[in-house]
């Protein structure tokens, strides 16, 4: 029995092992006659344990503690003060208040605007069909005003008396009028053309586009032990195969044993792994961690090869470390994650494969600022021959320092240029919850 | 917390001493029981259960009223006793001194003689993890004596003894491969 089969019936004893763990140390004790006796002995053990007589305290000791603290005149001693700050309540209450004035202060604001604005187009539709009112009197609502002219605009006119002349026709004198009348107009209603609400049916409805269900890609989910099945393995190959951008996640028992595992299998593939030395430092430091893995030299076909070896080689141990496979669609929020976890922008990753040309390399260097790097890295001639790489970093929020890791740059200095079927691999380890 | 606890200790903490006489009643027998496991030694463990209620007494200001008094308790007490165990080291117990054969010196109680054979078989296997759990180190013993006979959940045991949850997992591993160890190492000489 390993050390750790052993912690896991000890576990066992006492009830605190997960679902999981309940599953592994149970099918241990089924197959292991050496398990088995260790376990019933350790359950033994506990059991003889709790069984031992409690014994009660000889004596009363409330009397002579209490004797010991007057006679000693103990008496607690004051907590340390605590410099804690009184909550301060007029903070939410001036918030509210400033965001209820601000709101009053903006509506106020729009609603005057509107106004004016809309008493702007009244008058201009006022103007408008005052002068239009004496050629044409057809329109339907209508509204009739007597309107006087003002007395400081009447001393502005001309006499009353005095006639204009029109030099063809000589005096003009004026009939005899009707009081003046002006006809103001309400807004017209509107008019909705082409509306699909009030136009009637018609062949001119666009046709509804079918949903492509087939194009829909999904997250599966794999358990890592039934991976070795063949109709699971060619479920995986063919999920694999419909991404452009491969996203895995892979769950773990210990991501550092999976991790170990992984390394193995690419070797085996003929990738070597190089990681990151903050996301080294978190592993030796056996801090919880997940590790995201990032290759562009593996084809479809070889990235299931690898799942599959993985699943194969920790099918051997009697305890399993693999436990879920899951594999979702690449979405923006990976991309911007897969960036900020490697240090570079997105177009510096550059998932698009190149057609003929060269990738564009930008070496990391340049991020750091300094004058020699940049020397460096422009002095640098692009590398197109791509070796077999992976990078391994953090997965971790923690992870600012991406920016300036060795060996991302290495790896960026390695990768060259992606070939078309070898599509981007975005894989996590991540511990089971 | 319990609510009987908080009223005590704010009539304590308003000068009413004699309120904490209740709380001593009240936990002192299950303090005792555990502390005796750890020390050993009943002069040794009752030294250790008034000592920290005087210590708690002092202290009682601090104790913030976010967990149970007795988990506070308990942690005064059980520092108090693997202080204790680690400074008198190896001491043989006089309560249950061991002869070389791993047995028993305290004298027998005739009473057992006459019960039947199974009352005898049990008390001996009693003995013997009694002696068993003398020997391992303080640190183990508290988590086994946590675990076993006080029911504790492991966060409960990181609580009580301020350590993190991992360590109570490797210490309790490592105490009942150890305590086997000793058990069948006893079974062995007999």
């Amino acid at each position: 029995m390993t050390p750790k089969e052993r912690e896991l019936l000890t576990l066992a004893i006492d009830g605190e092992l997960s679902a999981t763990e309940a599953r592994q140390a149970r099918r241990l004790v089924q197959n292991s006659p050496e398990a088995k006796a260790f376990y019933l002995a350790l359950k033994k053990d506990s059991a003889l344990l709790r069984r031992l007589k409690t014994t009660n305290c000889p004596v009363d000791l409330s009397a002579s503690v209490i004797k010991q603290i007057t006679d000693n005149s103990i008496t607690p001693i004051p907590a340390p003060p605590t410099h804690k700050r009184r909550p301060r309540v007029w903070y939410p209450l001036a918030l509210a208040a400033s965001v209820l004035l601000f709101i009053t202060g903006v509506s106020t604001l729009i609603f005057d605007q509107s106004r004016t604005k809309e008493a702007g187009q009244g008058e201009a539709i006022l103007a408008k069909n005052s002068i239009t009112t004496s050629r044409s009197s057809t329109k339907p609502i209508r509204t009739t005003h007597d309107l006087s002219i003002p007395e400081d605009i009447v001393k502005l006119l001309p006499p009353t008396d005095a006639h204009p002349t029109i030099p063809e026709r000589g005096v003009v004198v004026d009939q005899p009028t009707q009081p003046l009348a002006v006809e103001v107009l309400a807004i017209q209603p509107r008019e909705l053309k082409d509306h699909p609400l009030t136009s009637p049916i018609g062949p001119e409805i666009p046709d509804i586009i079918p949903v492509g269900l087939d194009r829909l890609k999904l997250t599966k989910f794999f358990e890592a032990s039934q991976l070795l099945k063949d109709s699971e393995r060619a479920k995986l190959l063919e999920e694999i195969k419909r991404d452009k951008i491969v996203r895995l996640d892979l769950f773990a028992h210990s991501t550092t044993k999976g991790l170990d595992l992984l390394q193995n299998v690419l070797k085996s593939q003929g990738v070597s792994l190089m990681m990151d030395s903050f996301a080294q430092d978190r592993l030796k430091k056996n801090q919880a961690t997940d590790i995201l893995i990032y290759t562009e030299s593996l084809t479809a076909e070889q990235i299931h090869n690898l799942i599959l070896n993985m699943v194969k080689v920790d099918s051997q141990n009697s305890i399993t470390n693999l436990d879920t496979l899951v594999i979702a669609p690449f979405q923006k929020v990976d991309l911007d994650k897969l960036c900020q976890s490697l240090g570079v922008s997105s177009s510096q990753l550059n998932l698009q494969p190149t057609k003929g040309g060269t990738k564009p390399s930008t070496p990391l260097g340049l991020e750091q600022g300094t004058a020699n790097s940049i020397a460096h890295a422009l002095s640098k001639s692009p590398s197109n021959k791509a070796e077999p790489v992976a990078i391994g970093v953090s997965y971790s929020p923690l992870n600012l320092n991406a920016r300036s890791s060795k060996e991302i740059a290495v790896y960026f200095d390695k990768r060259g240029e992606r070939k078309a079927d070898h599509p981007p691999l975005m894989l996590v380890i991540r511990a089971t919850p | 917390m319990n609510a009987d606890d908080r009223r005590c200790i704010s009539e304590v903490l308003n000068g009413r001493t004699e309120a904490f006489g209740f709380l001593v009643k009240k936990y002192q027998d299950r303090l005792y029981n555990a502390i005796l496991r750890v020390v050993d030694n009943r002069e040794d463990a009752l030294d250790v259960v008034q000592e920290s209620f005087i210590h708690a007494y002092q202290s009682l200001n601090s104790f913030k009223g976010d967990a149970e008094f007795f988990t506070w308790l308990y942690r005064i007490a059980f520092n108090a006793a693997i202080s204790q165990k680690r400074k008198r080291k190896v001491q043989l117990s006089l309560d249950l001194p061991a002869n070389e054969n791993g047995r028993s010196q305290e004298p027998e109680d005739q009473s057992t003689l006459n019960q039947p054979s199974d009352r005898i078989e049990q008390e001996e296997s009693d003995q013997r993890i009694h002696l068993a759990l003398s020997r391992l180190a303080p640190e183990h013993r508290a988590v086994l004596i946590l675990k076993d006979l006080e029911g504790h959940r492991y966060e409960e045991i990181a609580e009580i003894l301020d350590i993190p949850i991992g360590t109570v997992r490797s210490r309790i591993h490592r105490a009942r491969v150890e305590l086997r160890e000793i058990i069948e190492a006893l079974e062995n000489k007999q």
